[in-house]
């Protein structure tokens, strides 16, 4: 048996009074000076509100829904509570049990999100694309191809990397434009042995003279040009930009944190942006065919070539004609069920003869 | 007048708390923040006390999360609304397109603004003294329209407006502020406002417009721009002394502000009543700048640390310069926070208890608990948008 005092509050009133405490073996008996009772606390219901705890005081309550408090400084009676009250600094049971309902919300909410930015974003992402204006999308195809340049000049020991030949441009400039009808589009072709094509915003196509090397028929090289112009039509690259972008801004709300957020952003967003890349192949491939056949040119070598390549290892990269590696397969699939599309050639036989030594040549 | 608050914060608990947020939240892909939120809430409310008597923050981490999920919710669908919004508008008038974004602009700042008030109102009522709670009434909505029909005024006037915004907003929190079933009372003048900022917004207007006149006058800013570009090597005191230039003006402008902030508090407070009980503070400017200074220099000496480890790496080659930068980054993702907490918020939260003043300090011990009802879940957009830091 001890006895202390403590200040009470009802709960109801910032008022306080004095009261009279009465430790027992199961509870605190509290009583106000003039003698009535307040009313019994049971030693293991109680908890310390002050948490962390703070050295000098203890705020107690009773239940989760009891907003009374019994502040007690009284160092005996603080040394008392501390060693006689079981669950003073635990939390109370109705609070652990919301677990499985919080989880199940979280879980749900991030389904709703993720199919949001799952379907949501490519359609978004789209219309942004439409939207940004063309001086803008060149100024990125601009900034993206100096880029990519400088990377080509490294390897090549700093070489010049942009292969020229008058004739050869020429003929790639024609096939273009047969496929664009007026839309701007340039082609690039750079020294690398790297077998690849990317199609950069604001209508700019890279060639990598690997691929130049690796086709053996000159219409395999003009399906990969329909291919990528298809790329251009359809605003794929400034529409992946944009989906990075909005996909960034996203998840970088749900992991809130803006530096811890952005590590695991980048690889949600590297894995969602793949898929949408490989719908986009889709989309060019089914309308490079169409090109083709407008034109009366042969897709069919492309199949040799898309096979070529896939033997040596891609480069990772916006928009990559190679990124969608792992469903080639499929990709020749639909090559395949389109037929024969063509008989024509689009070069001339001379043309296609500087287009293969151009990058020779202008070293 | 006396003081009445007191703050006994202990540095090291904190600096333990933040870091073990960190790390949780690290492993548990963020999701963590909310718990870790919650603690060093705690402890920071229960540092301060009023005559005596500690605060209590009663916000929960269940509270926060559903609050965040239902705004993850709403920002999404929103998303994608205002992206079908943008789309159909666009292809119906292509004209339309600047104005769309300077629509998403304001939109954005309307959204700062109401999650700015719902964070006010869910911290106050989850804040406690003596059992009585705090509360913020009033509306969200209604605020949210007032400060965006001056803010809009302001961009207008090149911020001659400002004051009134200020004026406005602290009117309208402030005379909504609750404790128990006692509303504070805010009688602060607009004439005011304007004494207190016109330094800043003049010397806005200078830069703004000299800077124009000068362009137009002489094509400096060209010539500059050439001297950056191509005769860097042959003249570089030209750009050093222009980066100076800009680096003393950016100085000015920031005090300027910070003074006008720190007096703008000042005068607030000095005019709110809580019953029969009046408020003063006296924050000295050049503590708060001292404060900002050090911690501006903290922070520096940071970065070129950051920025020794990489030139290192970069000695080392590719290799050793990714596992520096790993380094560099991981240091910084773990202190950017502890840094701001202990020489920023802390600093400045103890200034503030030390210079806030009452004429009646027992007019908080006598207030009945109101029947308002407080938000049933947390901070919701605010939390998702990070507005208020901590
Ligand atoms: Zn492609």
């Amino acid at each position: 048996m001890a006895y202390f005092t403590g200040e009470y509050f009802d709960g109801k009133s910032s008022r306080s009074e004095d009261a009279d405490v009465q430790l027992t073996s199961q509870s605190l008996l509290l009583r106000s000076t003039n003698n009535s009772p307040i009313g019994e606390w049971e030693l293991d219901r109680l908890r310390d509100e002050y948490s962390p705890p703070v050295e000098g005081a203890i705020l107690l309550s009773l239940a989760a829904d009891n907003s009374a408090r019994l502040k007690i400084t009284d160092p005996d009676a603080l040394f008392e509570l501390r060693t006689r009250c079981p669950k003073l600094t635990q939390k109370r049971k109705a609070e652990k049990r919301e677990w499985p309902k919080l989880v199940a919300a979280a879980a749900g909410t991030l389904v709703v999100v993720a199919g949001l930015v799952y379907y949501g974003m490519p359609v978004i992402a789209g219309a942004v694309a439409e939207i940004i204006p063309e001086t803008t999308r060149q100024n990125l195809g601009q900034a993206v191809e100096e880029r990519i340049l400088m990377q080509v000049t490294k390897s090549n020991k700093n070489k010049n990397a942009v292969c020229s030949s008058v004739t050869a441009d020429l003929a790639l400039s024609r096939v273009i434009s047969q496929f664009s009808n007026g839309e701007p589009a340039s082609v690039l072709v750079v020294k690398s042995k790297i077998a690849n094509a990317f199609a950069l915003p604001g209508g700019r196509i890279i060639i990598f003279s690997g691929l130049i090397d690796k086709a053996a028929d000159a219409n395999a090289l003009v399906g990969v040009l329909a291919h990528e112009f298809a790329h251009v039509e359809a605003r794929h690259p400034t529409s992946l930009l944009v989906a990075n972008l909005g996909m960034a801004a996203v998840l970088s709300i749900v992991l809130g944190d803006v530096t811890g957020g952005t590590l695991i952003a980048g690889a949600g967003q590297m894995a969602l942006g793949a898929s949408y890349s490989r719908d986009f192949e889709r989309a060019a491939d089914q309308r490079a065919i169409e090109f083709m056949r407008q034109n009366n040119y042969d897709v069919g070598p492309l199949i040799p070539l898309l096979k070529k390549i896939q033997k040596s290892v891609p480069e990772k990269n916006v928009l990559s004609f190679m990124v969608s590696h792992p469903d080639i397969d499929s990709r020749v699939e639909t090559l395949k069920a389109a037929g024969v599309t063509g008989t024509q050639q689009a070069f001339t036989e001379r043309e296609w003869q500087e287009i293969k030594v151009m990058c020779t040549k202008s070293v | 007048m006396q003081s009445f608050l007191t703050c006994d914060i202990t540095r090291s608990k904190v600096l333990s708390r933040i870091l073990l947020n960190k790390v949780f939240g690290l492993l548990t892909l963020g999701f963590y923040r909310f718990w870790g939120k919650t603690h060093l809430r705690r402890l920071i409310w229960q540092a301060v006390g009023i005559n005596g008597d500690r605060l209590t923050y009663h916000g929960t981490a269940k509270e926060l999360f559903v609050g965040f999920l239902l705004a993850l919710l709403v920002m999404t669908v929103l998303l994608g609304l205002v992206g079908g919004a943008l789309k159909f508008a666009t292809i119906s008038a292509p004209e339309l397109i600047g104005i769309e974004q300077l629509l998403n602009i304001v939109f954005l700042a309307a959204f700062w603004q109401f999650a700015r008030y719902r964070l006010w109102r869910y911290r106050l009522s989850r804040t406690s003294y003596r059992t009585v709670r705090f509360f913020q009434k009033g509306s969200a909505l209604a605020y949210t329209g007032k400060v965006m029909l001056w803010g809009i005024i302001s961009v207008i006037t090149l911020g001659w407006a400002y004051p009134k915004m200020r004026a406005v907003q602290a009117d309208y929190q402030l005379n909504n502020m609750a404790f128990g079933n006692q509303t504070f009372e805010y009688r602060g003048e607009t004439r005011a406002f304007y004494s207190i900022y016109w330094p800043f917004i003049l010397f806005l207007n200078v830069m703004f417009w000299g800077g124009n006149i000068l362009n137009f006058a002489t094509d400096i800013f060209t010539d500059i721009a050439a001297v950056g570009a191509t005769v860097k090597i042959d003249s570089p005191d030209a750009v050093r002394y222009f980066i100076g230039f800009l680096i003393l003006m950016f100085a000015v402008a920031g005090i300027l502000y910070v003074s006008a902030k720190v007096k703008e508090f000042n005068y607030k407070v000095g005019q709110t009543k809580f019953l029969n009980a009046h408020f003063a503070a006296n924050i000295p400017v050049l503590n708060v700048l001292k404060i900002g200074s050090l911690m501006g220099i903290i922070n520096i000496l940071f970065l070129v640390l950051i920025f020794v480890l990489a030139y290192v790496g970069f000695v080392g080659g590719v290799e050793a310069i990714q596992v520096y930068l790993v380094i560099g980054f991981i240091a910084y993702f773990l202190l950017v926070d502890a840094i701001k907490y202990l020489f920023l918020f802390i600093p400045m939260l103890k200034l503030a208890c030390r210079s806030i003043a009452i004429d009646n300090v027992d007019v908080f011990g006598e207030v009945a608990a109101s029947t308002h009802e407080a938000p049933s879940y947390g901070e919701g957009i605010a939390d998702a948008l990070d507005v208020g830091a901590f």
